[in-house]
């Protein structure tokens, strides 16, 4: 049970540290192309060896998934079509061909079409292999090797990706090569789909690439911070995910993106610029700026009766009655038998708001 | 070959991917356009635990129900991908990729559910609604797309003129009376309820190609949006029945990953040979390149 | 002269920061009005609330005394190059043709008599010679034509235009501005969004300087004096 845990932990932190870059740079829907294509790259390389256990699989598949990112990338480089229909045309036909070459050639050889798309982490176990005399399962073994190749890559390459990612002119102006670089992130991208296969399958890897960015991409500001915070995230989904799925007898890989999506939810409900914030924010600032156009209004049509303020603005009567009530109680102006007029305090609010927001400054004149 | 076209399920499917083909082709190219083509493959997606979900309430897989639920799930997911749009920095293809890889997630978690359960009969025909099982396409499969599709292709009758100018001119078509918010929503009715009719028969794989592919040919062989759309709808229609023959008279063709080659075959050649494609273009000198 | 367009009060906020600000102002029946004003100063803000595209936090529009959504077939938009794709596969009549869009129906089909409108617009913009093109393959300046011939066919009143003369050839720039002089002596009102300040005499009878709030309107003798404009710009010294 802890090794399927650690498989499954080991895919996560494998993914997650390419996926922040994904995100940023906006090639997730590519990625969610390529997982999908790597399974022609599968298909393709088992016609060769005959052999679902050899490593040549591996290198099919990523060869496929690059062979995807070079084809969607032709297609947007001509420019005749646009870059989401090309993603579209692209891996929908690689995925039609191996589907087919599957159901011609293949039918003999058992294929669970639901491993093809969610995986079984709980196979993952029984696969193992001899290391130092200790026996370990492979998908540790490769999924571990992953997770630290991408995780140098990314110290390695750190400002350089980290310029390409900003400003892609600029990175190739002071001589980074953003070409090797873009397709170095999408080799090892494919590398890592490959590996993560059998354990959560072609659609699920998806959120196990994009899910823990985001959350964390929601919750830092710094690039650092949020790759860090993107691993400690992917792990705590995976573990979360986990023992959902252990004990009420699930798929994992999917109670993990179940679990992934939650985690965003909550950055996205809750973080300092976020939802809830930005709502209660956005309401604060609404009455503020209702109060002061009110008192705009009474001080530029004096004596002026509370009917007449309330039709002038397009707002509900609640609004309206908390704006005026709040205007009354701030004394920035003075209602005597339903003639409103401002008080020397709302004049001078006016001005300085009308400093604040940059405008011409002849509200003196009055 | 008399023997293929006279059979009753020959009939039956040729006539159903024909129709769903076709308008597919017609309304897909309206989100081509507007280069939002991948909706199509989100939504399908996420429409995935709406089916689900609809199939543990109901008990049997009753097609009506079932799309209930996929149109559902679908108005669903396509919210939340705005709700993340407006109020976070998370970019548009992210927000697609999060929404369709969790909630197919959470389809397949719920799928696992229902097959550990006692509770719930047989679930066979569930991972049709993936990859698709246009071969066993039932009448009643083809009454929904049938009625789906009508009713999308009046409803972009109906409105050509406003969808074309909302496309073309945003800022245009909300000055002449035409909010924005109704334009998408007419917009998302006909491609979410297309999805939904078309997923049990042909997968969500094959409807993401069929929203696609014909509008790309389209444009590769006209510039006028009226031409556009009706070679995209012919070209998905004549791909369906050739693709439905090949399967039904070869072995080990499934229908949709077939129909998704012819498609994918004639895009290929528009795409060079097009009268607005490469070659014509001088593109393939990489004149344009990068 | 009879005020065609007015504006009371009106406040318009973008992410709860005023982008108009009490803005009280008419445009004058028959005039060709200019408003000028720095980046950011609400300038489409405002043309786009006297559409009736914008929901105002407070104040009150009337165009011919009834509100702007009503009056939508009687005002010709001729947008921002910027708003539109130019990918999109359509010809220059069939854009011209989207102007008799507000004349149709419910189903929106165009006649002969609509097709024979939006040729003599394009002829009127001399760019009959264009109709079957590709709007792409056409340049600043003929994009800018096709926009106006779009207008023109719509047979409105008011004409409100978003930087017409903003990146297009000399030839264009003085062919718009004979037509729109052309069309005013016809009755018609145009209002402009335009940023060169150099050629608002030449162009322009009436001037609406804005920077959030109305800096100063009237006719150009009356409104278009070095000092409001530094006011707006916000320069100690400005060349006009």
């Amino acid at each position: 049970m802890i090794e399927v845990l650690i498989v499954l932990i080991m895919t996560a932190l494998a993914t997650a540290t390419l996926g922040v870059f994904l995100l940023l740079k906006k090639e997730v829907m590519t990625t969610d192309a390529l997982s999908h294509t790597i399974i022609l790259g599968i298909v393709l390389a088992f016609f060769l060896t005959e052999d679902t256990r050899s490593p040549l699989l591996i290198l099919g598949a990523s060869l496929v998934g690059v062979l995807t990112v070079v084809l969607i990338q032709w297609l947007q480089n001509i420019k005749l079509i646009k870059g989401d229909a090309a993603i579209g045309i692209v891996f929908t036909a690689l995925f039609a061909l191996a589907v087919i070459l599957i159901s011609r050639f293949l039918d003999h050889i058992h294929l669970d079409l639901d491993i093809v798309l969610v995986g079984e982490v709980l196979f993952a176990p029984f696969n193992r292999m001899e290391l130092f005399g200790y026996s370990i399962p492979v998908a540790v073994v490769q999924l571990g090797i992953m997770a630290v190749i991408n995780l140098l890559f990314v110290v390695v390459f750190y400002q350089a990706l980290k310029i390409t990612t900003f400003d892609q002119i600029f990175a190739r102006s002071i001589g980074i090569f953003t070409v090797l670089i873009y397709y170095a992130l999408m080799v090892l991208v494919s590398v890592t789909a490959v590996t993560a296969f059998d354990a959560v399958g072609a659609i699920l890897v998806i959120s196990f690439f994009v899910a823990p960015a985001a959350t964390a991409y929601l919750l830092a500001d710094r690039l650092s911070h949020v790759i860090m915070l993107s691993l400690g995230v992917a792990v705590l989904n995976s573990i979360v995910g986990f023992f959902i799925g252990y004990y009420s007898d699930l798929t994992i890989s999917g109670t993990t993106a179940s679990v992934a999506f939650v985690t965003f939810t909550i950055a996205f409900l809750f973080n300092k610029d976020g939802f809830i914030s930005k709502r209660v924010r956005r309401k604060e600032m609404h009455s503020d700026l209702l109060q002061l156009m009110m008192l705009k209004h009474i001080e530029s049509v004096s004596d002026v009766g509370k009917e007449d303020v309330y039709s002038h603005f397009n707002q509900s009567q609640r609004m309206l009655d908390d704006a005026f009530q709040s205007l009354q109680k701030r004394n920035l102006i003075t209602s005597t038998a339903d003639k409103m007029r401002i008080t020397d305090d709302g004049v001078r609010l006016i001005q300085a708001k009308q400093v604040e927001f940059g405008l011409t400054t002849r509200g003196v004149e009055s | 070959m008399m023997d293929i076209l006279s059979s009753f399920s020959f009939q039956i499917v040729a006539i159903g991917t024909m129709i769903l083909a076709f308008a597919c082709g017609v309304i897909g190219t309206i989100n081509v356009l507007r280069q939002n083509s991948l909706i199509g493959d989100a939504i399908g997606h996420a429409q995935f635990p709406g089916v689900v979900l609809a199939f543990m309430i109901v008990g049997t897989l009753d097609a009506l129900s079932l799309l209930i639920g996929a149109l559902i799930f679908g108005a669903f997911a396509f919210f939340v991908i705005q709700m993340i749009n407006q109020y976070s920095k998370i970019s548009l293809d992210a927000s697609l990729a999060l929404v369709l890889s969790s909630f197919f997630g959470f389809g397949m978690t719920l799928k696992s559910y229902v097959q550990g359960s006692s509770a719930y009969g047989h679930t066979g025909g569930i991972d049709d609604y993936i990859f698709g099982q246009a071969a066993y396409m039932l009448r009643a499969d083809v009454n929904i797309i049938l009625i789906v599709s009508a009713i999308s292709l009046l409803i972009f009758i109906f409105n050509y003129q406003r969808i074309k100018i909302f496309i073309f001119d945003p800022v245009y078509s909300h000055m002449i009376g035409n909010k924005p918010t109704v334009m998408n929503a007419l917009i998302l009715v006909m491609t979410i309820g297309l999805i939904a009719a078309g997923l049990k028969a042909v997968g969500v794989i094959l409807i993401v190609n069929l929203l696609i592919a014909p509008g790309v040919i389209g444009l590769m062989w006209s510039k006028r949006y009226l031409y556009v759309t009706l070679i995209a709808g012919f070209s998905g229609l004549v791909s369906a029945f050739v693709g439905t023959y090949i399967s039904t008279a070869y072995v080990g063709f499934a229908t949709g990953p077939t129909i998704i080659l012819c498609l994918s075959a004639i895009v290929l050649f528009s795409i060079l040979f097009g009268t607005h494609g490469a070659v014509r273009n001088g593109l393939m000198r990489r004149r344009h390149a990068a | 002269m009879e005020k065609l367009i007015t504006v009371d009060g009106l406040t318009v906020t973008y992410n709860e920061k005023p982008v108009l600000w009490n803005v009280s102002t008419s445009i004058v029946e028959n005039s060709i009005t200019a408003i000028v004003g720095p980046n950011g100063a609400g300038k489409s803000t405002l043309i786009k609330s006297i559409m009736g595209m914008v929901e105002p936090l407070a104040g009150d529009i009337k165009i011919n005394g009834q509100s702007p959504k009503k009056m939508f077939d009687q005002v010709a938009y001729v947008p921002q190059k910027s708003d539109v794709d130019w990918d999109f596969p359509t010809t220059v009549l069939d854009v011209v043709l989207m102007g008799r869009y507000v004349h149709k129906g419910w189903i929106k089909r165009y006649t002969k008599a609509d097709v024979k409108r939006a040729e003599e617009a394009l002829e009127t913009m001399r760019m009959s010679d264009f109709k079957h093109r590709q709007i792409s393959e056409l340049s600043g300046g003929q994009r800018q034509r096709v926009f106006l011939s779009r207008a023109i066919a719509q047979d409105a009143d008011i004409y409100i235009m978003d930087e017409p003369l903003q990146g297009i050839d000399v030839v264009t720039e003085r062919l718009i501005m004979q037509t729109i002089h052309d069309l005013q002596q016809r009755g018609k009102t145009f209002v402009v969004v335009h940023h060169n300040l150099a050629t608002v005499e030449k162009y322009f009878d009436h001037v609406i300087i804005l920077n959030k709030e109305v800096v100063a309107q009237g006719t150009i003798e009356e409104a278009w004096t070095k000092e409001n404009v530094a006011t707006a710009y916000d320069e100690s010294s400005v060349t006009l």
